[in-house]
C-alpha cells in the first residue's frame, strides 16, 4: 500500500501535487477528495501555474485538458522544461485526443484520465505513474 | 433475359393484333358472301341460283370459324384458323370461277381475296405466300383440267396480285415490329428512369439524415463534455459529505452513551475538524446543487432542441426552439467566443420545429467555425409585417467574393473534411424554401457573414397539416 500506509511511523511525506482547473468548483472538489492523500496546490490560471513552478518543486501535476488561452498539453509541455522530473497526469472528457495520446507516447504527458474519474482510480494511477518514473529515475 | 421478355412481349402483342384482324375477316366473309349472290345474277345469271349453297356454305363456315377464333388461346392457333378460313373461301371462289363461263369477272373479284388479306393482315409474310400458293394453286389446277387458254394471262395476273399482297404483309408487319419496338424500348427506358428518379431520392433522403446525425453528433460531442464537470463534482461530493455526517453522528452518539467520559467525547468532537466540515459541507452542497441545475438545463435545451422531430407543422412562435438552440451552443465556449442573442417573442407561424431548430444549429455551427477560438455572434430575430426574420451575424473573415455563388451549394465547403459534410446550407436553404421562405447572405454586411432567414407568417406553404416531404421527419434513432 506504500504510501497510502495509515500507520503514522510509516508514513511518508504525501505526494506534493500542483492541481490546475479553470473551474473553482473543480478545484474544491479536489481538496475535498484528496486532502487525506495529497499535499495540493490548487491553482485556476495555468499562467500562475507556471510562474509557481518556476519556484517550487512538485511530485506531479494533475491537470485539467481544456482551459482557456493555455490548454492543459501545452501547460505540461512548458511544465516539463522547468521541471523535468515532475510527472503530469491529463484529465480529460475527449479520452481519444490524438494530440494528447501522441502526448503520452512521446513522454511528455504520463497519463490520462478520463472525466468523469473517481477517488479510487485517481489515486492509483498517481501512484502507479510515480513508481514508474521512481522506477525510470533510479535506474542505473 | 431482357431479350426473351421483349419476344414474350411482341408475341402477345401480335397474337391479340391477329386474333381482332382474323374476326374481323371471318365475319366480313360472313356478311359479303351471300352479297356476291347479287353479282353471280349479273353476271352468271343461270348459275346464280347453284352457286348460292356454295356462298352460303363459305358464309356459314366463317361464321364457325370466327367464333373458334374468339376462343385461341395463342398466336398460331389463330394463324391456323385464319389460313383455314381464307383457303376454304378461296376454294369456294375457285371452284365458281371454274364453273363460270364469264371467268375475267370471277377472276378479279377472286383477287380481292387476296388483295384484302394483303391490306388486312400483319401475320407474317411466309403464311401470307402460303395462302397464295393454296389460292394460285386453286384456280389454275381446273383451269389446266378444263384445257382453257387464258392461263397465262390468269396466272400473271394473279401471280403479280400475290406478290404484292406478300410485300404488303410482310411490310406492315415489319412496321409493326418497329412501332413496337420503339415504344417498348421507350417504356423501358422510362422504367429505368423512374428507379433512378427513386433510387436518388432515396440517397438525397440518406444523406440528408447522415448530416442531421453528423450534426447532432457534433453538438452532443460538446454537451457530453459539458455534462462531465457537473457528474464529477456530484459523484465525487458524495463520499466526503456522508463521511463529515458520520463522523459528527459518531460525537453524537458517543455523547448520548451514558458510559462515555466527558474527555473521550471532547476528544472526538475535536478531531471532527468542526471549522472545515462546516465550510466544505455547505460548499459541497451548493456546488452539487449548482452541477445538478447545470444538467437540468442542458438536457432541457437538448430535449427542445431534438423534440421538434415528433412533431410535423405546429403553429407556434419559433423563438424558444431558437433560444434553446442558442443555450446548447453556448455552453462550453472559451471565455473568448460571444454569442449574444436578441430574440423577443414572436408571433406564431407555421413551422416543422425539427428542421428549423437544425437550421438554426448549422448556422450557429457555421459562425463559430468562422471565428474560431475568438469573435462574436449576434443573432437576431424580429417580426416584419408578413413574416419572422433571424438573422445570425458573425465577426469572422466573411464569404470571399469568388465564393459567393457556391455557399449553398451541396457539398460546398471551406472546412476541414472531418468537421462537415458540405451539406448544411444547401439543406437548410431547401427546409427554408419548404416553409416558402428564404435563405440569403446578406452582401451588404462587411464586417464579417450576415445569414438572414425570413418565414412567411401566410402562403401557400403555411398549413398547419401540410407535410414536410418524408426525410425531415425521420424516425427518432432508438
Amino acid at each position: 500500500m506504500g504510501q497510502f500506509d495509515d500507520d503514522p511511523a510509516n508514513l511518508p511525506a504525501l505526494p506534493q501535487v500542483l492541481v490546475v482547473d479553470d473551474d473553482a468548483a473543480m478545484l474544491r472538489l479536489m481538496n475535498r477528495v484528496f486532502r487525506k492523500d495529497l499535499d495540493m496546490v490548487l491553482v485556476d490560471d495555468p499562467l500562475k501555474a507556471l510562474d509557481l513552478l518556476e519556484t517550487r518543486a512538485f511530485d506531479l501535476a494533475l491537470v485539467d485538458h481544456t482551459m482557456p488561452r493555455i490548454s492543459g498539453l501545452t501547460l505540461a509541455i512548458r511544465g516539463a522544461a522547468l521541471q523535468p522530473a515532475m510527472a503530469w497526469i491529463m484529465l480529460t472528457a475527449h479520452d481519444s485526443l490524438p494530440a494528447v495520446r501522441l502526448a503520452i507516447e512521446e513522454g511528455r504527458v504520463d497519463a490520462l484520465l478520463p472525466k468523469p474519474w473517481d477517488r479510487v482510480q485517481v489515486l492509483a494511477e498517481i501512484q502507479r505513474v510515480l513508481a514508474a518514473r521512481a522506477a525510470r529515475h533510479g535506474a542505473p | 433475359m431482357n431479350a426473351s421478355i421483349k419476344q414474350a412481349a411482341w408475341d402477345q402483342s401480335c397474337f391479340v393484333r391477329e386474333r381482332m384482324e382474323a374476326m374481323v375477316a371471318a365475319l366480313l366473309i360472313v356478311f359479303v358472301e351471300p352479297w356476291w349472290f347479287l353479282f353471280d345474277r349479273a353476271v352468271e345469271p343461270t348459275q346464280a341460283l347453284g352457286f348460292l349453297p356454295w356462298r352460303l356454305g363459305s358464309a356459314g363456315l366463317s361464321l364457325v370459324i370466327a367464333l373458334v377464333v374468339a376462343r385461341a388461346r395463342d398466336g398460331r392457333q389463330v394463324r391456323l384458323l385464319n389460313f383455314v378460313n381464307l383457303g376454304q373461301t378461296s376454294l369456294v371462289i375457285a371452284g365458281l370461277t371454274a364453273l363460270a363461263s364469264n371467268r375475267a369477272e370471277y377472276l378479279i373479284g377472286f383477287s380481292v381475296v387476296l388483295w384484302a388479306t394483303g391490306a388486312t393482315f400483319t401475320w407474317p409474310a411466309r403464311w401470307e405466300l402460303a395462302l397464295c400458293t393454296l389460292s394460285l394453286t386453286a384456280i389454275l389446277a381446273p383451269l389446266i383440267l378444263l384445257g382453257s387458254p387464258s392461263i397465262a394471262s390468269t396466272t400473271s395476273y394473279l401471280g403479280t396480285t400475290a406478290i404484292v399482297c406478300v410485300v404488303g404483309v410482310a411490310v406492315r408487319r415489319s412496321l409493326h415490329r418497329r412501332a413496337f419496338e420503339a415504344s417498348y424500348d421507350l417504356a423501358e427506358a422510362n422504367g429505368e428512369l423512374e428507379q433512378t428518379v427513386h433510387e436518388l431520392r432515396d440517397a438525397q433522403a440518406r444523406m440528408v439524415a447522415a448530416e442531421k446525425q453528423a450534426a447532432l453528433g457534433r453538438l452532443l460531442a460538446g454537451l457530453s463534455h459539458e455534462i462531465n464537470n457537473p457528474l464529477t463534482i456530484v459523484q465525487n461530493s458524495i463520499d466526503p459529505l456522508d463521511d463529515y455526517f458520520n463522523t459528527v453522528l459518531r460525537v453524537l452518539e458517543r455523547a448520548q452513551d451514558s458510559t462515555s467520559s466527558p474527555e473521550r467525547v471532547a476528544a472526538d468532537a475535536a478531531a471532527v475538524e468542526l471549522d472545515f466540515v462546516r465550510t466544505d459541507h455547505s460548499e459541497a452542497v451548493d456546488a452539487m446543487r449548482v452541477a445538478c441545475q447545470r444538467i437540468r438545463s442542458i438536457h432541457r435545451d437538448l430535449r427542445t432542441f431534438v423534440r421538434g422531430d415528433t412533431l410535423g407543422m405546429e403553429v407556434a412562435d419559433l423563438s424558444p426552439g431558437l433560444m434553446a438552440t442558442i443555450r446548447l451552443f453556448r455552453r462550453g465556449l472559451p471565455s473568448t467566443v460571444q454569442v449574444e442573442a436578441d430574440c423577443p417573442a414572436l408571433p406564431p407561424i407555421a413551422h416543422a420545429p425539427g428542421p428549423l431548430n437544425q437550421v438554426f444549429a448549422n448556422l450557429l455551427q457555421n459562425a463559430l467555425d468562422a471565428i474560431g477560438d475568438e469573435g462574436a455572434i449576434h443573432v437576431a430575430s424580429r417580426s416584419t409585417g408578413d413574416g419572422v426574420e433571424v438573422s445570425v451575424t458573425d465577426t469572422g473573415p466573411g464569404v470571399p467574393a469568388p465564393l459567393l455563388p457556391q455557399i449553398f451549394e451541396p457539398f460546398f465547403s471551406t472546412k476541414q473534411a472531418a468537421s462537415g459534410t458540405g451539406l448544411g446550407l444547401a439543406i437548410s436553404q431547401q427546409i427554408v424554401q419548404q416553409h416558402g421562405g428564404t435563405l440569403e447572405l446578406d452582401l451588404t454586411y462587411t464586417k464579417g457573414a450576415r445569414f438572414v432567414m425570413w418565414l412567411p407568417t401566410h402562403g401557400e406553404h403555411q398549413q398547419a397539416n401540410a407535410s414536410i416531404p418524408p426525410y425531415v421527419s425521420q424516425p427518432r434513432p432508438a
